[in-house]
């Protein structure tokens, strides 16, 4: 049946697809910053005709999950296991009638739950009428009408030009849709930050071919060193008392410094990476790792300095929108450079052999070192921007269970492949906050997308490849660039 | 096939959304003109969900309540007032994205919790940051509140608990030596055990053995190992109902005899089935007794009981004093601004609330009495009552007080 409908779908979108080969991204740039336009004109005035309280969160993929969050699976196996204060006379019955209560409530979720409460397909058929009418026709309707015109002109611009354009038209978007200071402005701010840790780890385990397991242990770092300056330097705070700066001068050069320093810190953290892998690789330094992990957060759990176990309070509400947009744009910029220079085909040969690539005279000791400095300082700054987005640190937070979130996002994406990272850094976020109305069920639906991914798709959605983004320049103008993904295929045999 | 199916899929999709029903607008005989959000910050998961059941329950029937009467009424306009319940999962950090989430996403005009002061200490601090009204019904710790012009308590502090523990252990055990066993790293218990031990040696007593340890923590035995061989007097303990009945048992099995103390953070009703007879006769301070309830606290146990068919415990207590005090502030400003509410919560002088009178001060901590409670054949009974000095005030009565 599902084939049925995919087969017919795919008939009625056909000839739309036919027409829209080739087109240029920023066309679809161009038609999506309409529907932005659209939303902010008429948006909240749609949602309210279609009955929503508010506009639909995240395209309403969160909507749609909040119908469920009623579900109370604890009844089916908690007869069993009572707690001293429960008296369980028949627990078969009673998981039974649990299960009972749990499938009509499930059903109460799919159809009608109560006036507040709209049911599942409810909340779904509206949701794809606003996605519809406020996204998808907008953007297709500008696409068609733009496509020729924008197509040409991008091939008059010079290289420089049509990425700043490119550039421009996607801060506008991003602003535009989301840069209302509320759930759309957090989501993207942590996006952001999802982004930087994913693609720093993805250096390591992806270009590199180690298997690093403690990257929440450098974000720590930068997070804790970034608000400590922050907050001596220009907070007044009950932990360090008065600024020893004037306030004012925090932002911006501050918070930058602020950031910076972070970073560096946690670099030298990563240090105690380095120079393990030195000697040892694969399993064993995968467990050097974790210890670092460990070590980390153990450290920081006996500084009273910092409010040991109890966490850091008052760090200034100070990331936003912007700052994360340039710090994820820097670090993106960072690591894509390195890793198509020489330096970088380095990298990558260690990990197709790493004797080979020594005796094809790469030093692998400098390679290493490089690879997991650079990656330990962006997530050193990631945890700076963390820090500061939610004005508390606490290094429960940065566990084992961080690192394996940003794990789930590399690997998601697949390994040694930045646009993979970003794409996979992008759905996690939006995972994360579409299934939060689960609650307690969300730690099982993302490591169940894990085990099927592994199972059906183990290289991720782009193993070792590169989204290719047309940008719509002329033949001249992006021949270098054909050469480099070239010379990159290439090397990675892909 | 594909036609019937398609016809389906239509037909599915015109029907669903009429039996589905669109949240239909408000068809009751208030005319509610628009909704008061309020956000409730609890531990629904995690280490002491009993708490966090507490929580929602008192909340939602102090909002039922106030909603069967017609809601919120300012200038003459009835508004709804809802809760949104965010889990903090027990934990610090998620209690902090919990609340930015609620006043940035949800766009509240208050926020009642979180809970402990692990929780509060750090989420008042967002809440302050973020100018938005915050009531943490249980948190004891001073710094919850500390310099915070935005966040406000319903419970007693920790310096005025300390001392009471303290005169209770010389008074009712003449303790000359004493033992303390806390949680180092969440900020209630830390609090409380310091302000115990420097009470206690204000009034005399030796504290012989300062012993600690982490959240999660099961085993207690070298701690307690280090406790007996300092031959304590007795033992004070500020933990949760889900570390008490552990750390009791432990201490029995390792042979101390003499008595346990501990503080408001006991008064779950789960501690009783947890911990058995091994806790039979213990004392510990608290926000209220059941069983000495005036008017207001009556018809409050009353309806509780009705409704859940439990007996309230001091989160649910003081859960609902929070939002009476919330409501009373609203009417009072009449207003649904933030800075609106929370200028007309700090100038709440006297409120008589299920949990007693108080009166707050400066800080916007509240001044009450503490009640002791004795464990006695599974339940909780009063036993003895410490206020502090000069309180209540005589002339009460004719105060503002909570509806």
């Amino acid at each position: 049946m599902l084939s049925a409908i995919r087969n017919r779908f795919s008939r009625l979108v056909a000839p739309l697809r036919e027409r829209l080969q080739g087109t240029p991204l920023l066309v679809y740039q161009l038609g999506i910053l309409g529907a932005v336009v659209i939303e902010q004109w008429v948006g909240k005035d749609f949602a309210r005709t279609l009955a929503f309280r508010k506009i639909p969160k995240l395209f309403g993929i969160v909507d749609i999950f909040e119908p469920f969050s009623n579900l109370d699976f604890s009844g089916i196996l908690g007869p069993f296991f009572p707690s001293p204060s429960m008296t369980v006379s028949n627990p078969v019955s009673q998981s039974a009638g649990a299960i009972g209560d749990l499938i009509q409530t499930f059903v109460n979720a799919l159809f009608y739950q109560g006036r507040r409460d709209p049911g599942f397909f409810s909340v779904l058929i509206r949701v794809v009428v606003y996605d519809l009418v406020i996204y998808v026709l907008p953007t297709l309707i500008i696409v068609l009408l733009l496509r020729g015109v924008i197509t040409r002109f991008l091939r008059t611009l010079p290289r420089w030009a049509n990425i700043g354009i490119h550039l421009v038209l996607f801060y506008l978007i991003i602003v535009g849709w989301g840069g209302d200071g509320g759930t759309r402005e957090l989501v993207l701010i942590f996006m952001g930050i999802n982004i930087m840790l994913s693609v720093s780890l993805n250096l390591v385990n992806g270009y590199m071919g180690e298997f690093s397991v403690g990257h929440a242990g450098f974000m720590a770092v930068g997070a804790y060193v970034s608000s400590v300056i922050t907050m001596v330097l220009f907070a007044d705070t009950r932990v360090f008392g008065p600024p020893l700066l004037p306030p004012e001068w925090g932002l911006p050069f501050g918070f930058i410094i602020a950031l910076i320093a972070g970073g560096i810190a946690a670099a030298i953290a990563g240090l105690l990476v380095a120079f393990p892998s030195f000697r040892t690789r694969g399993d064993y330094l995968a467990i050097v790792t974790l210890a670092v992990n460990f070590i980390v957060q153990g450290v920081i759990n006996n500084l009273e300095v910092v409010g040991g176990p109890r966490g850091l309070n008052g760090v200034p509400l100070w990331t936003n929108l912007n700052w994360t947009l340039l710090f994820t744009l820097i670090s993106l910029g960072l690591i894509y450079n390195l890793v198509n220079s020489t330096f970088g085909k380095g990298i990558i040969a260690v990990r197709e052999d790493e004797i080979a690539a020594e005796l094809m005279g790469v030093n692998t000791r400098r390679v290493k070192l490089v690879a997991f400095l650079v990656s330990s300082f962006i997530a050193g700054m990631a945890g700076g921007l963390f820090a500061h987005q939610l004005a508390y640190v606490n290094p429960g937070v940065f566990g084992i269970l961080k690192s394996t979130e940003v794990l789930v996002m590399v690997y998601l994406g697949g390994m040694g492949s930045i646009s993979g990272s970003v794409i996979a850094a992008v759905i996690f976020t939006i995972l994360i906050e579409a299934l939060r109305p689960l609650a307690v069920l969300k730690w099982v639906v993302v490591p169940l997308i894990l085990i099927l991914l592994m199972i059906y798709r183990p290289q991720g959605l782009f193993g070792f490849r590169e989204l290719n983004l047309n940008l719509g320049m002329s033949r001249s103008a992006s021949r270098k660039k054909i050469v480099t993904s070239e010379a990159s295929d290439a090397i990675t045999g892909d | 096939m594909n036609k019937r199916l398609l016809t389906l899929v239509l037909v599915l999709a015109i029907i669903l959304p009429v039996f589905g029903g669109l949240p239909a607008a408000a068809q009751d005989e208030c005319d509610f003109v628009g909704e008061a959000v309020i956000g409730v910050i609890a531990p629904l998961t995690g280490d002491i969900p009993k708490v966090g059941e507490s929580t929602v329950q008192a909340a939602e029937m102090a909002v039922d309540e106030i909603n069967a009467e017609c809601g919120l009424e300012i200038d003459g306009e009835n508004y709804e007032v809802i809760i949104v319940v965010e889990d903090n999962e027990s934990k610090a950090e998620s209690s902090v994205a919990a609340a930015t989430r609620l006043i940035v996403d949800e766009e509240v005009i208050a926020i009642i919790g979180p809970q402990s002061s692990k929780q509060a200490v750090p989420t008042g601090q967002v809440a302050n940051d973020r100018e938005t009204p915050m009531i943490s019904p249980w948190s004891t710790n001073p710094n919850t509140t500390l310099d915070r012009p935005w966040v406000f308590r319903v419970a007693f502090l920790d310096p005025f608990q300390g001392p009471v523990d303290a005169n209770f252990a010389k008074e009712e055990f003449g303790a000359e030596t004493a033992a303390v066993l806390y949680d180092i790293a969440s900020d209630y218990p830390k609090g409380l055990a310091e302000n115990f031990r420097d009470a206690a040696e204000e009034a005399g007593i030796e504290i012989v053995a300062f012993e600690s340890f982490t959240t999660g923590d099961t085993d207690f035995s070298s701690q307690l190992t280090n406790i007996i061989a300092a031959e304590p007097d007795v033992i004070f303990t500020p933990q949760y109902y889900n570390e008490v009945p552990l750390i009791v048992q432990q201490a029995r099995e390792l042979g101390y005899e003499g008595p346990i103390i501990g503080s408001d953070s006991w008064g779950t009703p789960d501690l009783l089935d947890l911990c058995g007879d091994a806790c039979n006769g213990l004392f510990f301070s608290t926000h209220y007794a059941p069983d000495i309830a005036t008017d207001v606290a009556q018809t409050f146990i009353q309806a509780y009981e009705e409704r859940y068919d439990e007996r309230p415990d001091d989160v649910a207590a003081l859960t609902y004093d929070a939002f009476q005090m919330l409501f009373t502030a609203i009417e009072n400003a009449q207003s649904l601004e933030r800075e609106d509410i929370r200028d007309a919560l700090a100038s709440i002088e006297l409120f008589e609330g299920v949990t007693g009178i108080m009166s707050f001060d400066e800080q916007g901590d509240p001044i009450k009495c503490a009640v002791i409670i004795q464990i006695q054949d599974g339940e909780f009974t009063y036993y003895d009552s410490a206020c502090p000095p000069g309180f209540p005030p005589e002339d009460m009565g004719s105060e503002e007080s909570g509806s």
